[in-house]
């Protein structure tokens, strides 16, 4: 049964909250929630106004349009990189939440030639190379990192094709996945697997996950009872759930 | 010990491991159980800071879940199948993906080995269980039935602890007080030869310092004392 839009506010303000919390997130980032309601006027998605995540409330959550303009008008301030969302909804029918970070540990792999790559198997999402978006090598002459247009949204959406995750160099990456909690898992777990990466090519040499280890992220089967065990644990480190 | 106290001390064995950050949203600790032989206790699959009394389960030597009503279970309770099954010694595993663990679950070049007297039991290198040697290269890496388990306790040997390529580890102890202390030591002993070689040369233990301690009794003193800091620092014994 398809959720509610009412329920999709409640799961996508807690996915932004818990990755402040974990420190996926920081004072920037943020996740947003395909509308289950989209069509008939409605937005294609659900995005908060432009606030840290880890304070984001339901109320401070707007309906975007496809092309990623709020559908009421607004005086609020709105995040200037809402088109990354725009666009891989348009282009992945299959996504259904999107959070797009500047997670400390993946950094480093953005702008090295070493490519981050599932060596853990909870990050098998990510495959045997997460492409990196070079929106200087895109777009020519174009002096800041941030995704400001529809344009630049659908470039990145297009570097990210099929995957998981895409890395935008110097700057952070995109995860998506088909609800808040597959985000929330994939997120923590890019984390933990660029540490462990980072280590074991301190270390040496190192097995990655072989190609065949690796999620087939077009067909990744039905959602996963751990995305809900590692929900529950979430939410209760946020004191979200008592 | 009572089945009853059992189940407690499992559960917070979970909930310490929870709090101390070698477990996070999955990882596991089981016990044998104290009166059906070849069984052991399992919380119902549920991340192991936030398991109760009630999610406690009773598992059979093939790890099929012996009542229940209808709770889900663990898809991984085959480790601690495998393990109880080849190693009577063993009365309490913990599975778990500590952070500090994995780089060496993967590495060619470097093995976890004692660096510090609390990672004793590394000894001269941890052997890795590669589900790949025997179950091909394609799988989703868990452990997922009884003859995975039995591969992965073969592995095991009578060491204390093994790793699992790209996955985590199994550490391994006699009463769940024993395992809990073990596997903090694991993550100490992880974190430190980490720090060492960045450091540059070291100091190296000697022989007889490198062979194995006698093994202390299950409730040995440093257990219990490992128990009650760990307890209260979990918010466990506030009473």
């Amino acid at each position: 049964m398809a959720k509610s839009t009412t329920a999709v506010l409640g799961e996508l303000a807690n996915a932004n909250r818990i990755l402040g919390h974990e420190g996926i997130l920081d004072a920037y980032g943020h996740v947003s929630a395909r509308n289950p309601a989209a069509g008939d006027g409605a937005g294609a998605f659900l995005l908060s106004r432009a606030r840290a995540p880890e304070l984001v409330e339901e109320a401070d959550i707007l309906e975007f349009t496809a092309e990623g303009e709020p559908v009421i008008p607004s005086t609020r301030t709105l995040y200037l990189e809402r088109y990354i969302h725009a666009a891989i909804y348009a282009a992945r029918p299959d996504v259904g939440a999107v959070c797009h970070s500047h997670t400390p540990s993946i950094l480093p792999f953005s702008v090295s030639t070493t490519p981050l790559r599932s060596v853990i198997h909870s990050a098998r999402f990510i495959g045997p190379a997460a492409p990196v978006w070079d929106i200087s090598r895109e777009f020519p002459g174009e002096w800041s990192p941030l995704v400001r247009n529809y344009a630049y949204g659908a470039s990145l959406a297009a570097a990210l094709g099929d995957g998981a995750i895409a890395l935008l160099r110097g700057h952070g990456c995109v995860v998506v996945g088909r609800a808040p909690q597959e985000v929330v898992s994939r997120c923590t777990a890019m984390g933990k697997n660029a540490q462990v990466q980072e280590i074991a090519h301190r270390l040496g040499e190192y097995t990655p996950l072989h190609p065949g280890e690796c999620e087939d992220t077009l067909n990744p089967g039905p959602p996963l009872a751990a995305d809900n065990r590692a929900w529950e644990y979430y939410l209760r480190r946020a004191g979200l759930l008592l | 010990m009572e089945v009853v106290d059992i189940r407690r001390e499992l559960v917070a064995a979970n909930r310490i491991l929870g709090h101390e950050g070698i477990l996070d949203a999955f990882g596991h600790v089981s016990v044998r159980h104290p009166d059906h032989p070849g069984h052991f206790l399992l919380c119902r699959a549920r991340s192991p800071e936030n398991v109760e009394v009630p999610d406690v389960l009773e598992f059979d030597a093939a790890g099929n879940l012996v009542g229940g009503d209808g709770a889900i279970p663990y898809v991984e309770r085959f480790i601690h199948a495998g393990v109880y099954e080849a190693r009577p010694d063993v009365t309490a595993v913990c599975h778990n993906h500590a952070l500090s663990i994995l780089p060496f679950s993967i590495s060619r070049s470097v093995k976890l080995r004692s660096t510090i007297n609390r990672s004793l039991m590394f000894g001269e290198g941890v052997p890795v269980w590669d589900i790949a040697d025997d179950f091909g290269d394609s799988t989703d890496m868990l452990v997922r039935n009884m003859t995975q388990g039995r591969s992965l306790a073969r592995k095991l040997g009578q060491q204390v602890i093994i790793l699992m390529r790209g996955h985590g580890s199994v550490v391994t102890g006699n009463g769940v007080r024993q395992v809990v202390t073990r596997s903090l030591n694991m993550d100490l002993g992880a974190r430190a030869q980490l720090a060492v070689m960045t450091l540059g040369e070291r100091r190296t233990f000697t022989e007889p310092e490198l062979q194995p301690h006698p093994e202390l009794p299950a409730g040995s003193t440093h257990d219990d004392r490992d128990w009650e800091y760990f307890m209260r620092r979990a918010g466990l014994n506030r009473d």
